[in-house]
């Protein structure tokens, strides 16, 4: 099965508090676009991007999220299943940065993650086009704070201005295939055994 | 239809969840393998078909059946990528027609859906058609959760199909298609979401409200759909989708959806559209069920533009200068008919969003303070119709309205701009509440040390703190004649250290009194004779404490005495003009002490204050006005210190002050020996003996005054330890050996009659 010539979905999941520039990083990612209008998210879809990563075809499928809670009304049931999440907060929002633990917290619960340790997350501090006085969140303080969550990596953005978006999500991908790789394997073997346990007439299928 | 879920349990209900999961699973990872082989395309559809049979149930809460959803969702683009990648030449036309014979409705439309759209993606696709196909099917699943997940798959599987421009190349429809499309799913989405809450048993209408809470996303995804829509512009939104919503909003004339859908449409769309359709949007909100909280959605939409600016704050001179200028006004507007057609809207909630509609002024015209005027006008308006109504009960709810000047403005003295109105408000409230409100005011200014310079701003905000000063009238104490009682044994027995009255002020009280002694401090102006302008006017307010001034003028006190040390500093007490415009200052402290005096407040104290009052005006060289507190210091001392150890320490203190001064002895020593005859004379009148005894001996250094000379101011003045050995160079003011010789002699006789020499010697030492 690891040899399928089907190309590889990858699951993404951003996360952060409301107004961060979630969205917009998606937008600016797939589109190439960039909207100074604030539209709230609401309740959770994604938009798909292929892409090739070494040689490899793959569509990663990106999650946006709504940061308000009442707009996430049925739960996060689409978290299942990730292969990367990304953390977002805004540099000139304390209040964001702080909250970005909790995010991963969460994330690691609904989830279902059975290795934390070794889920890929990235982080992201957002809307660096700013000026300098409204800047809250050194690149040190938060350095430190991804060092401290296990050596995550961290990008500082610009949805606005298209400033390392592509970087950030091009080691997303990376480290959500290698995930996916992982994964694979695992899938594939609960596969085979409930095939095996069902002993129905499709199992002729399993060639 | 199966039966109704009524009685499942919760513990079932995960039990189907956990089985139907793993029935997904099994056969989506079958599908797949299908797929890989040969010949094997109708096998895997019918594993599709397996797995959305799960999708059938009833028995599950909606945030499981997302579960599941989720779960098919990912088997199905799986499929759908299948389609479209490995298929290139496989008929979807006669796909799409055999799929509508498979199996079960809802497994058949999830399938028809998939196929659907993978067709709608091919080049040259009958987009149009389809799309109406597709609406018209998902019309057979009427079961509310099924079916709006079902149409929730619609919605997600077309998002990026739909035509998206207003081109309409040949017949295969455009934007408002796409527009159409939405909203129709909307509108039926809507339907049964509302369907769902009038199912089941009456006893269920809890868990209803609950499952209809968890579901609303999916109605809300619509709405997110159009306001992703880039090339619909804010006009053709007020033309063309805006009314429509509104009206099926206003159709279902239910609370649940009301509420959410306005708050939806709130969020979802930018700023400029909600700018341009406050009208439509008001006019809706007074076409809801009467159970709709308005004040929920008003202040979602106020506090919406309120970020919006703080966001884009240069947005403004982009926009429509007219449109804009008026947001406020159409906000009145509202409320006025609000007030006509609801006249029964709750105090609570009015008040709330008068309180966002002033952060709204002060967000967008930071200098109208009209605005704010009317504002407080609405809410007098409001609170008396409410008296009447409730029989004059006070609410709580007002206080944070009245708190909004000092919050929001980014001058707290913003608050002394406004208009009667606020006064009005804030008297027409309780003490309770005008107490809080007067303390908070004060933390305010003094957090940011906002100074008041104006009298006619004194005025003001004492008008406000007046609460504080004014002593609430206690009825029983007045009728008993407490009051009066109090303050009369306090002055038969005034000799103690703590006035009556001050024991018992409750704490609170005192802890009041002190802040707004300390918010005395920022009544400040450059000009000193100004700043004591708005001292002197703060006197008029703080003299209605009556009793209370003992936390308060010492305060005011100590401010002018300040006032007149820097006039010294800067040379402006040399001419008789300038000596004049001082004097008065001193007149004013004179009378706050016989103020204090008369409420007998603490004695020691009073004298204190008279005695560093005449220290200082020796030292600014008005050595008449020094006289004149030593004189009322004396009859301070003669008339109310009774008691013996506070008449020893007073004198020993108005010896001290004597000593000091200086520019008396050298201006008017006739004076100054007229005093200090007075004090030696009070020394040999104390009551205990070894009082009289160290009295008279202290009173010997008044007669022999030596006034040391800075040579070398540097050196003297940093001096302190080790320095004063050396003996400074200096000058004797006054030197009557006489006197001085009189006053040990006296000494010693007293000690010789109470005391062994041992002990004498031991203290002259
Ligand atoms: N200056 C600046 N603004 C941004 C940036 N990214 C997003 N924004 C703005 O921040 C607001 C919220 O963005 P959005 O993407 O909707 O945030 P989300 O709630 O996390 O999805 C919008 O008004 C965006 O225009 C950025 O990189 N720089
Ligand atoms: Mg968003």
């Amino acid at each position: 099965m690891s040899g399928s010539h089907r190309k590889t979905v990858l699951k993404v999941i951003i996360l952060g508090d409301s107004g961060v520039g979630k969205t917009s990083l998606m937008q600016q990612f797939i589109n190439g676009k960039f909207s100074q209008q604030y539209k709230a998210t609401i309740g959770a879809d994604f938009l798909p991007k292929d892409m090739i990563i070494d040689d490899r075809q793959a569509t990663m499928q990106i999650w946006d999220t709504a940061g308000q809670e009442r707009f996430q009304s049925l739960g996060v049931a689409f978290y299942r299943g990730s292969d990367c999440c990304v953390l977002v907060y805004d540099v000139t929002n304390t209040k964001s940065f702080e909250n970005l633990q909790s995010w991963r917290d969460e994330f690691l619960i609904q989830a279902n993650i059975k290795d934390p340790d070794n889920f890929p997350f990235v982080v992201i501090g957002n809307k660096i086009d700013v000026k300098e006085n409204k800047r809250l969140i050194s690149s040190k303080k938060a350095q430190s704070l991804c060092n401290s969550l296990g050596n995550l990596p961290y990008f500082e953005t610009s949805a606005k201005e298209a400033v390392n978006v592509e970087q950030a999500f091009d080691v997303v991908a990376r480290n959500a295939l290698q995930q996916e790789e992982s994964a694979d394997f695992n899938d594939d073997y609960t596969d085979a055994v409930n095939i095996h346990v069902d002993g129905d007439n499709y199992n002729s299928c399993a060639c | 239809m199966p039966p109704k879920s009524t009685n499942i349990t919760t513990e079932e209900q995960k039990r189907i969840l956990e089985n139907s999961s793993s029935v997904i699973k099994q056969q989506i990872a079958q599908m797949k393998k299908c797929l890989e082989t040969k010949n094997k395309f109708m096998d895997s559809l019918k594993h599709v078909s397996n797995f959305l049979t799960e999708l059938k149930t009833s028995a599950l809460t909606p945030k499981q059946y997302y579960e599941l959803y989720i779960l098919a969702f990912d088997g199905l683009e799986y499929f759908s990528d299948y389609l479209k990648d490995d298929k290139p030449n496989l008929n979807l036309d006669d796909l799409y027609e055999l799929v509508q014979y498979a199996g079960a409705i809802v497994p058949r439309l999830y399938l028809m859906i998939t196929v659907g759209t993978v067709y709608m993606s091919k080049e040259g696709a009958p987009i149009k058609n389809i799309m109406k196909d597709m609406m018209e099917m998902c019309r057979g699943v009427q079961h509310p959760i099924r079916g709006l997940f079902l149409r929730y798959f619609l919605s997600q599987r077309t998002k990026d199909l739909l035509p998206a421009t207003f081109t309409d190349e040949d017949g295969r429809g455009d934007l408002a298609d796409s527009i159409q499309f939405i909203i129709s799913n909307f509108i039926e989405m809507n339907k049964l979401w509302v369907r769902l809450q009038h199912q089941g048993h009456s006893s269920e209408r809890l868990k209803r409200i609950a499952e209809r809470q968890e579901l609303q996303i999916l109605v809300g995804s619509n709405l997110v759909r159009l306001s992703q829509l880039e090339e619909v512009d804010k006009n053709y939104y007020k033309k063309h989708i805006l009314p429509i919503l509104l009206e099926q909003i206003i159709q279902c004339r239910d609370v649940i959806a009301q509420e959410y859908l306005l708050d939806v449409i709130i969020q979802v769309f930018p700023d400029d559209f909600h700018l341009i359709t406050l009208d439509d949007f008001f006019e809706a909100t007074l076409q809801l069920n009467p159970e709709v909280s308005l004040k929920k959605i008003l202040i979602t939409l106020i506090q919406r533009l309120i970020d919006f600016k703080k966001r884009e704050p240069d947005f403004i001179e982009q926009f429509d200068a007219l449109s804009l200028a008026d947001i406020f006004d159409k906000f009145i507007s509202f409320i006025n008919k609000l007030n006509e057609l609801k006249p029964d809207l709750s105090g609570e909630d009015y008040s709330s969003i008068l309180e966002t509609l002033a952060q709204l002024s002060i967000a967008y015209y930071p200098n109208n303070y009209d605005n704010i005027n009317s504002i407080y006008a609405y809410a007098i308006e409001k609170f008396n119709t409410l008296k009447k109504m409730e029989n004059n009960q006070q609410n709580a709810y007002w206080k944070s309205l009245l708190m909004i000047p000092v919050e929001s403005f980014t001058d707290a003295k913003s608050l002394l701009q406004l208009g009667t109105t606020y006064l009005d408000f804030f008297e027409a409230q309780t003490h309770a509440i005008r107490t809080t409100i007067s303390l908070e005011i004060i933390d305010k200014f003094l957090e940011k040390q906002t100074k008041i310079t104006e009298v006619e701003q004194v005025d003001k905000i004492f008008e406000i703190l007046k609460t504080l000063i004014v002593v609430q009238e206690d009825p029983t104490i007045k009728k008993l004649g407490l009051e009066k009682h109090a303050v009369m044994t306090s002055t038969l027995f005034g000799n103690g250290v703590i006035a009556n009255e001050e024991a018992l002020d409750p704490i609170e009280i005192v802890l009041q009194q002190e802040k707004l002694a300390k918010f005395i401090h920022l009544l400040y102006n450059k000009n000193p004779y100004k700043n004591f302008e708005l001292l002197k006017q703060a006197r008029q307010f703080l003299t209605l404490g009556k009793l209370r001034v003992k936390y308060t003028y010492p305060t005011l006190i100590t401010c002018i005495l300040r006032l007149i040390r820097k006039l010294n500093l800067i040379k402006r007490i040399e001419t008789k003009q300038q000596k004049l415009l001082v004097a008065n200052f001193f007149k004013f402290i004179s009378g706050l002490i016989n103020e204090m005096t008369e409420y007998s407040i603490s004695p020691p104290t009073c004298l204190n204050y008279n005695l560093i009052t005449a220290e200082l005006a020796d030292e600014v060289a008005l050595v008449d006005i020094a006289y004149d507190f030593f004189i009322d210091s004396f009859v301070m001392y003669e008339q109310v210190i009774v008691d013996s150890r506070l008449q020893y320490q007073s004198l020993m203190n108005i010896y001290n002050k004597l000593y000091n001064s200086h520019k008396m002895i050298e201006l008017n020593l006739e004076n100054f020996d007229q005093l200090i005859t007075k004090a030696t004379l009070y020394g040999s009148k104390l009551l205990k003996k070894t009082d009289q005894c160290r009295a008279v001996y202290s009173a010997a250094h008044l007669w022999w005054i030596i006034k040391e000379i800075d040579t070398d101011s540097s050196v003297s003045s940093t001096s302190s330890f080790g320095v004063s050995n050396i003996v400074s160079p200096h000058i004797s003011l006054k030197k009557d050996h006489k006197r001085v010789l009189e006053c040990l002699q006296k000494a010693l006789r007293i000690a010789d009659s109470i005391l062994d020499v041992n002990q004498i010697s031991e203290w002259i030492n």
